[in-house]
């Protein structure tokens, strides 16, 4: 995945976890990078450094919440949303389909002459 | 799925090589990089092999040592907020009218109490804080959990700004009686009442980080 493509996923990296934990009632870490490789069949890819600050930051702000468990003999942390998290993904949601509308609306426009 | 062995060879690597040191960060860390070295396991690859392209993967060292960084900064920026809600929503009018009551009653009740007795209540009042805050930081001591350790850190770090009020507690009487030693009751009074205050903030201040201790050491990872 090239740079800019990076730089735009990690603008809606936020939304990308939100929505996945919508559809889900628990996600750990390495599975939300795992499905979001799957779900573009490999063209994007979160890498950890973007991902945990985005997870640790939705935490701080209430909108997920953690719980662990013992897998395989280590600790793995799952995420999911809190109630205020599922009233902010659908927000979130819904505000970044409008914006890639608009911006599929700006980008398809013919030049006039 | 990795041995034991294994997997303390990827934890000695987190903590070892980027100094990865609080657990909830280590644990949540460890699962990601054993995970990818399962992963790479499947491919074909040997323990080995697989553990370094994971590592490599996950950003090496300096990579992983940002992440912990990026979760300690994220953490102190949470609690000093925490902490200055917490002292801003006890700074109301109630307590206001409260000090100032305290620091009048104090003013008025000087004048009944032995000056030995006043110095020593207003002492003490100091005192009572500052030993309070003491039990935290050592309550506290020896864990790695990165919510207490930052914590504590705060405390240790904002605990000055606690430790000049009391100061200024302590130095009132020289600062008051300054060309003014002829005028005993007047500073007895004053001492009295601004120590009172004083004393009061301290302790809302005290009992301020009693209630971020007890929101953040109770921390528990669910």
């Amino acid at each position: 995945m090239s740079t800019n493509n990076q730089q735009l996923l990690k603008g809606s990296l936020s939304v990308i976890i939100l929505k996945l934990l919508e559809d889900r009632e628990k996600m750990y870490g390495y599975e939300i990078t795992q499905k979001v490789k799957e779900l573009t069949a490999g063209d994007m890819t979160i890498t950890e450094g973007a991902l945990y600050p985005a997870l640790h930051k939705l935490e701080a702000e209430g909108l997920l919440t953690t719980e662990t468990q013992v897998v395989e003999g280590r600790v793995r942390k799952y995420y999911s949303l809190t109630k205020d998290g599922h009233k902010q993904a659908a927000s979130r949601i819904s505000e970044l389909t409008a914006f890639v509308e608009n911006l599929q609306t700006l980008l398809n426009l013919k030049p006039s002459f | 799925m990795l041995t034991t062995d294994q997997l303390n060879t990827l934890r000695f690597d987190l903590q070892a090589l980027a100094n990865i040191e609080y657990s909830e960060i280590l644990d949540e860390l460890l699962d990601h990089y054993a995970a990818l070295t399962e992963q790479k396991m499947a491919n074909g690859l040997t323990f080995e092999d697989a553990s370094r392209w994971a590592w490599a993967d996950m950003g090496s060292g300096e990579g992983i040592q940002r992440l912990q960084e990026q979760f300690v900064k994220s953490l102190r920026q949470q609690i000093a907020a925490r902490h200055k809600a917490i002292v801003k929503s006890y700074f109301r009018w109630p307590t206001l009218v409260t000090t100032l009551l305290i620091a009048v009653m104090a003013y008025q009740a000087a004048l009944f109490i032995p000056a030995k007795w006043l110095v020593t209540a207003i002492f003490g009042l100091g005192v009572l804080s500052f030993v309070v805050q003491l039990f935290i930081r050592n309550s506290s001591r020896g864990q790695n959990s990165a919510q207490r350790r930052i914590a504590v850190e705060y405390l240790n770090k904002t605990g000055a700004t606690y430790l000049n009020i009391f100061q200024l507690m302590l130095n009132l009487p020289a600062f008051l009686t300054d060309d003014r030693a002829h005028l005993v009751r007047n500073f007895l009074q004053s001492y009295a009442s601004a120590g009172a205050a004083l004393g009061f903030i301290a302790i809302l201040y005290t009992v301020s980080f009693i209630q971020l201790s007890y929101e953040r050491f109770s921390y528990k990872v669910a």
